[in-house]
């Protein structure tokens, strides 16, 4: 499997670690109401699609970069991937 | 001012062999520091970097030396460049600070590290023995660097210049890693 | 007569003889041959036994199809059974010897079970060996055993080496026949980086076994001279005896290179090489294989594939029999009757099983059309067959053409499916193939030459503009392009007795009659129920014609009842390949401490940690047992002063103008109130309220922090608080940085530590218990300006510290500290004295980390900040994990002093009985204590807290030793501190 970082270019995968759903970016607010509730389902609960998924990779032997790979689980076609940083900053800009 | 009173000792005991053609050896007295700067500010840091080493910073994947080759400076990730110099002494840091003072933070990797040079004519068949990513030269010209893994190691590999790469992988596998590289080389010739 | 089967031509160096044994006889072959050709040239027809039936068997092909001719090669440590030797190269002194059978090749005791048929037939063990249940284990199980699998191991390890690489190019082309050629010639005088993969020693695919002509050129002539031209482009590399045997996600693709499989020695070379190659198109150009007609004893010694005759005749100039009949349904058989003819070999009839006109007229030759076989003479080998109303033809070789099979494995890789193509009656590549991969010439169902020359210039010039470059003109080759006319005819029905399909598993029509009588309908049940395709050969010669008998049994079509999944790799690769370096003490890296090498000078046993290798502990020469140095180790470390190697502690640069507050949604402490200049203990979760790591968090300057980690978790702990920076704050100004290899690590500890340590660093630093007080920290310098870090900390419960240099002075350091040392006594003390002590003080390590524990159950809730957002607070709070009668860690020692304690005991009540609901905890950590005289532990029970001095029963179910404990503070060493402060 191939990773084309966004700016190393194309890298074989056993140059990452997998971690999980790229949901875990969006971590809940400590201070909320049901906060208990928000961690739990950030940690546990996933949607399980046969398709499209957005997951979360680290460049461990590379640049240690945390990554966003949006990848088919049925064809194994990476259509995306992106630097976290680069996310976070546009999703938590208001924050 | 007294002579430090214990001795340092390299990681490969200043190993160097040849294998017909190609030269295998370490490379010591090089201080290699990491220099980290923020990627919300960064125009400070580009400004003093650029007044004392003259051209841009590096790429990533490439590396850079300064205007009077003291230094040369590779990239391998967002907001933190490698500095590699020689330097025999006991503050590498110092004569980086002198000159980028305040605008990163540095951090002193010189023995974190041991240091090979690969060295003869063609080495490609060496080194597609030793990691994935593609070193020959049109993807990979001389200057280039690129941080991967070799037999699951880490390890910084830079095409220094025409027919001499330098590995740069951490100091408490060196025997390993050598050993790695000496497999390449033997079952090639 | 000496090789009396050859005949002229041949692509064979008769200039080179080679002399081979097979079962101990003398051959004589030549270079160029493989063992198949060789005794084909010697007529030896019988060559193997069958796997269960144990029935004579001869060499059915000319290739890697091959499903009989499996013989056992070399000698020692390097015999290896299963080898086809339609495959293996000849080389002067070869040894090979037949397999499964016993006693002799010619007279097999075994082949009794071919009596027995009637009862072994399919599925046979599903339904025998019940009865009487006693007899499994002693008689079927060890009578199955032995007679199960082909061929037999040298039990020795495998004397050769193997290697791994990585290629990468713009195109690759996999397989070097007349399609393939084309295409890489175009890529390649295009300027495309292009890899060209053969399996072959010879390129160039059935140009090598047929009469063809290209440009009025002999067919291996042209190939030669492509692969001459392809040698000199800078920019391709032609990769020959390689089998690229795996498609992979994203172009990547597996290849086995066999470079020394054809020497008598490999001489130190590494005998095998697999490739990962990346290519960004790939053109697969496989060619195709034979299939047969099955008909009653039809896997009798001298029948074979008819293009596999071609074969041995064009290219190795052998002739499997003077008397040759040819069976057939479709055009290509003839060529095989034209080509012997062309030899001078008498061609004695050809039986078609069309109903139509023959396309050739001979004057010396029966033509039978609209006929079949429909028995086979002879036992070892053929010597007559029968035909329909009577008629019998003398014969000792019948070529058996049942129409080609596209080889389109690697375009099912990725979970696709074949498609019937009924022009060719043959499963063509599918609608959807793996990224970037194009079909040419016969593995497309292009089987003929012309058109699969063309098809082949077409996909690498397709290849060279989609990879961006400007394409040469095509090249016109001029060739035949062969009929190949065919009318589906897979078995013939008369007759009762067995007909073969799956030669190498022993697969009759009849088992596969038999599946489906007993209800089995899915080419995949099928498939396992009967074994077919399921041996080495993974029926590749078999596979089409079981799928039209299933067809014709269940009614459906063949393209409705479908193939089995194709799946890596194409042909066998061996472990040995797979493993490459990694073997023995190659098998991992070792990482070795600063004082690895002064650790060797004392003797010192290691022990690995990961892939540490860390000084476990250091005998003295009149110590015989290690309890003797570990007792010595603790005992004078806490008398006096030792010294440990603790570099593989995972250590942390942590840098920038939020450190602070990074490190405090990273660790559960209360960090805002670490001052500069001091050290503190520190707890990191996970988020879901365990406990990930611990560690120490020291404050060197006010944006200069150093944290460490434990050895196992280093890794773990560098990725979670980059995930941390990157992912959830990436608007911080905080850099990490490991330097776990940057500095050496000593801990010093004991009531001399100070007095030690005083002798090293430089004068002008401080270090009186007044100025450097328990959990300080500093930079300083040794030793005449070493830079070094001085941390007041101890996982000993002795006065001590933990002092960092530049690993290079590592080594100095420790012989310095050493020699300072003689005059208390210094001990270097290992990871055995270092657990024991630790166990003393009540300090948790790893078996209390280990992932199921919270802060609150190792007695830490104190640490835990109140009021702040940090990884793990909010879930830590689960009322779960906050029971009343939660577990706590306390101490145990044995009610008899003598009793041994064991770690991963679970304690009960005296009065309960030893079952899961009456569990309480467990045993974490055990020693014997120097100290104290006996064995100690830490452990995990319900409300331990409020237990203390109560007595408990540790029930070790393994080993079913059972032991009263007392439950006791976990501080056995010291509980107030106060060596801690001294």
């Amino acid at each position: 499997m191939i990773i084309n970082h966004p700016l190393l270019g194309p890298r074989d995968a056993s140059e990452f670690i997998y971690l999980g759903d790229a949901s875990l970016i969006d971590r809940p607010d400590w201070n909320s109401e049901n906060a208990a509730q928000q961690f739990y389902e950030y940690l546990y609960l996933r949607d399980n699609p046969a398709g499209t998924i957005r997951e979360l990779w680290f460049h461990e032997y590379g640049d240690r970069s945390w990554l966003v790979v949006t990848r088919n689980t049925l064809t194994h076609e990476i259509v995306n991937v992106e630097l976290a940083r680069d996310i976070d900053r546009e999703e938590k800009h208001s924050r | 001012m007294l002579k430090p009173s214990l001795n340092a000792v390299s990681p490969l005991n200043g190993y160097s062999k040849t294998f017909a053609s190609i030269k295998l050896s370490e490379v010591t007295e090089l201080a290699i520091v990491s220099i980290t700067f923020s990627l919300n500010e960064t125009s400070s840091f580009k400004e003093a970097f650029s007044k004392y080493y003259g051209n841009s910073l590096p790429e990533y994947g490439s590396s850079t030396l300064s205007k009077d080759s003291t230094f040369r400076f590779m990239s391998m990730q967002p907001g933190m460049i490698f500095a590699i110099y020689e330097y025999v002494g006991l503050e590498p840091i110092s004569v980086l600070t002198s000159q980028l003072g305040a605008t990163a933070f540095f951090s002193d990797q010189s023995d974190s590290s041991f240091i090979l040079r690969l060295s003869g004519k063609n080495l490609h068949k060496i080194l597609e023995r030793v990691c994935a990513p593609d070193l020959s030269n049109k993807p990979f010209p001389p200057n280039s660097v690129a941080r991967t893994t070799v037999d699951h190691l880490n390890a910084i590999i830079l095409h220094e210049k025409n027919n001499n790469f330098l590995f740069i992988s951490p100091r408490s596998s060196a025997r390993s890693f050598l050993n790695a590289l000496e497999t390449s080389i033997e079952n090639t010739l | 007569m000496k090789q009396k089967n050859r005949t002229s031509g041949g692509l064979i160096e008769r200039n080179k003889p080679l002399v081979f044994h097979f079962n101990n006889l003398r051959y004589e072959g030549f270079l160029g041959d493989t063992v198949a050709s060789a005794l084909i040239a010697n007529n030896q027809r019988l060559v193997a036994r069958s796997f269960k039936y144990h029935r004579p068997r001869g060499i059915f092909s000319a290739g890697p199809e091959e499903p009989n001719a499996l013989v056992q090669l070399r000698l020692g440590a390097h015999l290896e059974p299963n080898t086809r030797a339609t495959v293996t190269e000849l080389f002067d002194g070869l040894i090979a010897k037949s397999q499964n059978h016993l006693g002799s090749l010619e007279f097999d005791f075994l082949e009794i079970n071919n009596l027995l048929s009637p009862l072994l037939s399919a599925g046979f063990y599903y339904k025998t060996f019940m009865w009487p249940k006693s007899f499994w284990e002693k008689i079927y199980e060890p009578i199955i055993r032995a007679s199960a699998g082909l061929g037999c191991l040298s039990n020795e390890p495998d004397p050769d080496i193997y290697d791994k690489g990585f290629l990468h190019c713009d195109v690759l082309v996999i397989g070097g026949g007349p399609a393939g050629l084309a295409a890489a010639l175009i890529a390649g005088r295009s300027g495309v980086r292009t890899i060209l993969a053969d399996e072959d020693f010879l390129i160039g695919g059935r140009l090598n076994a047929e009469t063809f002509t290209i440009n009025g050129m002999k067919g291996s002539d042209w190939a030669v001279q492509t692969a001459a031209e392809l040698e000199h482009l800078p920019n391709v590399r032609l990769l020959t005896r390689t089998t690229v045997y795996g498609a992979f996600d994203h172009g990547v693709y597996g290849a086995v290179e066999r470079c020394t499989d054809h020497l008598a020695s490999s001489n130190g070379r590494p005998r095998q090489v697999l490739w990962r190659i990346y290519s960004k198109r790939t053109i697969v150009s496989t060619g195709a294989t034979e299939r047969p007609i099955a008909f009653s004893n039809n896997d009798r010694p001298g029948i074979m594939l008819a293009g596999s005759v071609r074969t041995y005749l064009n290219r190795w100039a052998v002739t499997p029999g003077k008397r040759v009949a040819i069976f057939t349904n479709n055009d290509d058989g003839w060529r095989t009757a034209n080509d012997l003819r062309g030899k001078d070999i008498n061609v004695i009839a050809v039986i078609d099983t069309r109903d139509k006109p023959p396309p050739f007229k001979y004057s010396d030759t029966k033509v039978f059309m609209g006929s079949h076989i429909l028995d086979v003479i002879g036992h070892k080998g053929v010597t007559a067959l029968k035909l329909p109303h009577g008629k019998s033809i003398e014969a000792d070789c019948i070529a058996v053409a049942g129409g080609w099979n596209p080889n389109v494995h690697l375009t099912c890789h990725h979970r696709g499916r074949p498609t019937w193509c009924k022009d060719i009656s043959a499963f063509i590549p599918g609608e959807e193939l793996p990224t970037g991969m194009t079909v040419a010439g016969a593995a497309n169902g292009t089987l003929a030459l012309s058109a699969a020359l063309k098809q082949g210039s077409d996909a690498g010039s397709t290849a060279a503009r989609d990879t961006g470059h400007n394409v040469v003109a095509q090249e016109v080759l001029n060739a035949e392009d062969e009929p190949s006319e065919i009318s589906p005819f897979w078995h013939v029905e008369e007759n009762k007795k067995r007909a073969w399909i799956d030669m190498q598993n022993d697969v009759t029509v009849q088992d596969i009659e038999m599946a489906y009588m007993e209800g089995f309908r899915s080419v995949e049940h099928v498939k396992r129920y009967t074994t077919l395709s399921m041996a080495t050969d993974q029926g590749k010669t078999a596979n089409t014609v079981a799928v039209a008998v299933l067809a014709e049994l269940t009614g459906k079509t063949i393209p409705q009842t479908g193939v089995t999944i194709y799946r890596p790799p194409y042909t066998p690769v061996s472990i040995s390949a797979l493993a490459g370096r990694q073997r023995g003490n190659q098998f991992r890296p070792t990482q070795l401490c600063p004082s690895h090498t002064w650790a060797t000078e004392q003797n010192a046993v290691f022990v690995e940690a990961g892939l540490w290798k860390r000084a476990q502990f250091f005998p003295k020469k009149e110590e015989n047992h290690w309890r003797q140095s570990v007792n010595r180790e603790v005992l004078q470390t806490r008398k006096s002063v030792g010294v440990c190697d603790v570099t593989t502690l995972g250590k942390f640069d942590v840098q920038g103008t939020d450190a602070l507050k990074f490190l405090n949604y990273i660790y559960a402490n209360d960090l805002t109130t670490l001052a500069v200049g001091k050290v503190r203990y520190g707890l990191m979760l996970r988020e879901d309220g365990l406990i990930m790591d611990d560690g120490t968090i020291a404050r060197l300057a006010k944006n200069h922090y150093i944290t460490t980690s434990t050895t196992a978790n280093a890794a773990q702990v560098l990725r979670h608080m980059e995930f941390c920076h990157q992912c959830l704050w990436p608007n911080l100004n905080v850099h990490i940085i490991s330097v776990t290899e940057q500095w050496g690590q000593f801990a010093i500890s004991g009531p001399n530590s100070r007095h030690l340590l005083q002798k090293i660093v430089d004068r002008e630093i401080d270090i009186s218990n007044h100025s450097f007080p328990y959990m300080a920290c500093s930079e300083i310098t040794i030793c005449n300006g070493i830079p070094a870090r001085l941390f007041r900390i101890s996982f000993s419960g002795e006065l001590g510290y933990e002092i960092a240099i530049p690993a290079r002075y590592g080594d100095a350091l420790i012989r310095r500290l050493m020699s300072a040392g003689e005059e208390f006594d210094i001990v270097p003390y290992g990871t055995e004295a270092l657990s024991i002590m630790r166990i003393e003080k009540g300090h948790p390590a790893g078996a209390e980390l280990n992932g199921q524990t919270t802060a609150r159950d190792l007695g830490m809730q104190r640490l835990v900040a109140k009021n702040k957002d940090f990884i793990g607070n909010i879930l830590s709070k689960r009322p779960e994990l906050n029971r009343k009668d939660g577990l706590a860690l306390v101490g145990f020692i044995p009610i008899d002093r003598r009793d041994k304690l064991s770690a991963g005991a679970h304690f009960f009540s005296l009065n309960k009985d030893i079952i899961t609901n009456n569990d309480e905890g467990w045993m974490t950590s055990v020693a014997i204590s120097p100290n104290l005289g006996h064995s100690i532990g830490l452990g995990l029970i319900k409300r331990g807290n409020d237990r203390i001095g109560e007595t408990v029963k540790a029930a070790n179910l393994l080993q079913k030793q059972y032991v009263k404990v007392e439950i006791v503070t976990p501080y056995f060493i010291d509980p107030e501190g106060e060596r801690l402060r001294a």
